[in-house]
């Protein structure tokens, strides 16, 4: 089957400027974001590429040492990032520590405190907040024409996109307890013949943070500005994860854009002189690209062969780039 | 060097001990059928093993053909062989009522009307929840010790290393709360009429927690009873991946058994006049295993052979393991 092309949902959807790859591990999220952000770039638009997998490789592959580092200059147009966590979250510990040390005039943090703030730091929850808050930050900042997300993995890709809308149900309840306690605060204030109540310093906080997540959420599950890609490969068990979790992600209203099947191998290759298993891996292919064109039918957008070497470095992502916008 | 010095076999000799393996590495690289094959090997020596995913998206069930989600089942021509893919669904539904209970009683002991429901989504919407249950879980089947020999087919990103880093970071927090909470109880006996000592279930909770993360941390960080795999193919990326996963498990103390290379094109296979794309592949191939000799040098345990076909099945599981266990 011939795959509508690539080129032409970029053409069609000029609005679409935040892109996302989502697959499971290993069938070529990273490259694919970085050979976009390459296209992109080369058609003169800014384009930001990052990373929202603790275990990024977009440094592996632009083979550039990037981590932590903010927006990196790749080449004109292109930047490239990946986000440090951990950083995120010592900046985040420090900004406490300094609160604490100016609120009640100490010139150091006492021991049992700082052994608090250690060890909220260390929580899960912590890095994934971290990470969240830097891509808020990112999109909010704006600066770009197109933000390319390379997602982690299919399960905490979920994981991540289902934060927003928990974080902001959390935000709503808080802000509501928050908000019935002003209520009576200004009850107390009006018995005690106080003119005002004190403005909430906390509330507004917490809605200034509603407001955030909602602007990053409200982004991905936004048809007219966000396309969600899915990377595929010619193995059973990849199509069947890959349908359980196309499901999912249709339950966080994330809008699908189509699927994109990657390490095909060359056709060509049958007729050459190779060895036995790769003769077997055609076939067992043939038949799995079947089950794709069927399984996916009109949404597949390209087929993207599988490289004669893995793509790291500004010349194969090229090549890449050549064969997923032909 | 660019041979093996301590084979998987040999290692496993050397450690007669060993109970819980764990498979680990970057997604698509194969951790969960070489998972397979050492959990089919260890039923093969006759001891009775469980085959566990702690990934959220589990593929198990598709590796064998057989629905082993949510409970434990026999995979294998082997008796002693059984397969589990943790469902978190239960765990958190069940850790939700619990939490519902510990809020109740907690409402009823300060005197308060409010009811428990909204604090208990609040407390179970964080992100982390899920995370936690998957750890809970799997602390839960080491600790029922039915069997003889775990082996865990964890998540593909980094949060292996955080779920495995957390327990550290658990007992640090239970101890200030049980020490707050002591006070808590010390203080309510003083002020109490009845001075009658009532049962504190939240106390109670939080001792055997304590006590969980303490067996979990012992078991996790013991040379004898755990070994840590790393899974790579002979590629860039998930060279690179590997490379600061075995980092981060030094620094908590986890035993790294070894790396594991998935993948190798057989070049006994490959003719001279072989396609030029089969024989890219396989310079590629060659500059990668020298890097990873050089890297993890002594501590690869195994190089396996591309299949000619997907790893699927117990028949193919057999062939793999006889190439990991040689």
């Amino acid at each position: 089957m011939v795959p509508i092309s690539l080129t032409k949902i970029f053409e069609q959807y000029p609005d679409r400027r935040y892109i996302m790859f989502g697959g499971k591990g290993g069938l070529g999220k990273t490259t694919f974001s970085a050979a976009t952000a390459y296209y992109l770039a080369k058609q003169g638009k800014r384009v930001l590429v990052f990373s929202v997998d603790p275990q990024a490789s977009l440094s592996d592959i632009f083979q550039k040492d990037i981590f932590g580092k903010g927006p990196t200059e790749i080449m004109p147009n292109l930047y490239a990032q990946e986000i440090d966590a951990d950083q995120r979250v010592k900046e985040y510990q420090q900004e406490i520590r300094q609160k604490i040390l100016d609120m009640y005039g100490m010139d150091k943090i006492p021991e049992e405190i700082e052994s608090y703030i250690q060890a909220a730091a260390a929580e899960p929850a912590m890095e994934e907040s971290a990470i969240f808050d830097e891509v808020v930050d990112i999109v909010v900042k704006g600066g770009f024409d197109y933000y390319i997300y390379d997602l982690v993995p299919l399960g905490h890709a979920l994981y991540y996109l289902s934060m927003a809308s928990v974080y902001d149900e959390w935000i709503d309840k808080i802000t509501g307890l928050r908000q019935e306690m002003r209520e009576y605060d200004q009850v107390a204030a009006v018995m005690r013949h106080e003119k005002n109540a004190e403005e909430d310093a906390i509330l507004n906080e917490l809605l200034y943070i509603k407001d955030r997540i909602n602007k990053s959420s409200g982004i991905l599950t936004d048809k007219e500005r966000t396309a969600f890609f899915f990377v595929v490969t010619a193995e059973e068990m990849v199509i069947n994860d890959t349908l359980k979790a196309a499901g999912l992600f249709a339950k966080f209203d994330v809008p699908l854009s189509g699927y994109i099947v990657n390490r095909v191998l060359p056709e060509e290759l049958k007729n050459q002189q190779i060895p036995e298993y790769l003769k077997n891996r055609l076939t067992m292919q043939e038949h799995y690209l079947k089950v794709i064109d069927d399984t996916f039918k009109n949404q597949i957008l390209a087929y993207v062969p599988e490289m004669e070497r893995d793509v790291t470095g500004l010349q194969m992502i090229e090549k890449l780039a050549e064969r997923m916008f032909d | 060097m660019d041979q093996i010095t301590t084979s998987m076999t040999k290692y496993m000799k050397d450690h007669p001990n060993l109970k819980y393996i764990f498979f680990g590495g970057k997604g698509g690289v194969g951790k969960t059928v070489m998972a397979g094959a050492a959990a089919l090997w260890a039923a093969k020596q006759g001891k009775k093993t469980l085959l566990a995913s702690t990934n959220p998206v589990h593929s198990l069930s598709n590796l064998f053909g057989q629905d082993v989600f949510g409970k434990a089942v026999n995979v294998c021509d082997e008796k002693l062989c059984y397969a589990f893919e943790i469902d978190t669904h239960d765990t958190i539904e069940r850790s939700k009522n619990e939490i519902r209970e510990k809020i109740n009683w907690f409402l009823r002991f300060a005197d308060l009307s409010t009811k428990a429901d909204e604090f208990v989504e609040s407390a179970t919407m964080n992100p982390a929840f899920e995370e936690s249950a998957m750890f809970e879980n799997m602390t839960d089947i080491m600790f029922k010790d039915e069997y003889d020999f775990y082996v865990f087919d964890t998540a593909p990103t980094a949060n292996a290393r955080r779920l495995l880093g957390m327990s550290k970071v658990y007992s640090l927090w239970v101890e200030k709360m049980l020490k707050s909470r002591d006070e808590a109880t010390t203080l309510r006996e003083a002020l109490s009429f009845s001075k009658k000592k009532e049962k504190d279930p939240l106390m109670d909770y939080l001792l055997s927690f304590k006590e969980r993360m303490a067996k979990a941390q012992s078991l996790l960080t013991d040379n004898n009873l755990t070994a840590f795999f790393f899974a790579t193919l002979p590629e860039a990326l998930p060279i690179a991946v590997i490379t600061r996963f075995i980092n981060w498990f030094y620094e908590f103390g986890i035993p790294v058994g070894g790396v594991l290379v998935n993948g190798i094109i057989q070049k006994d296979q490959v003719a001279a006049n072989a396609a030029e794309f089969v024989r890219n592949r396989v310079k590629m191939q060659d500059e990668h295993m020298a890097t990873i000799w050089n890297i993890f040098g002594d501590r690869v345990r195994a190089v396996v052979p591309l299949f000619e076909t997907e790893v699927k099945g117990t028949h193919m599981l057999n062939r793999l393991m006889g190439n990991m266990f040689t």
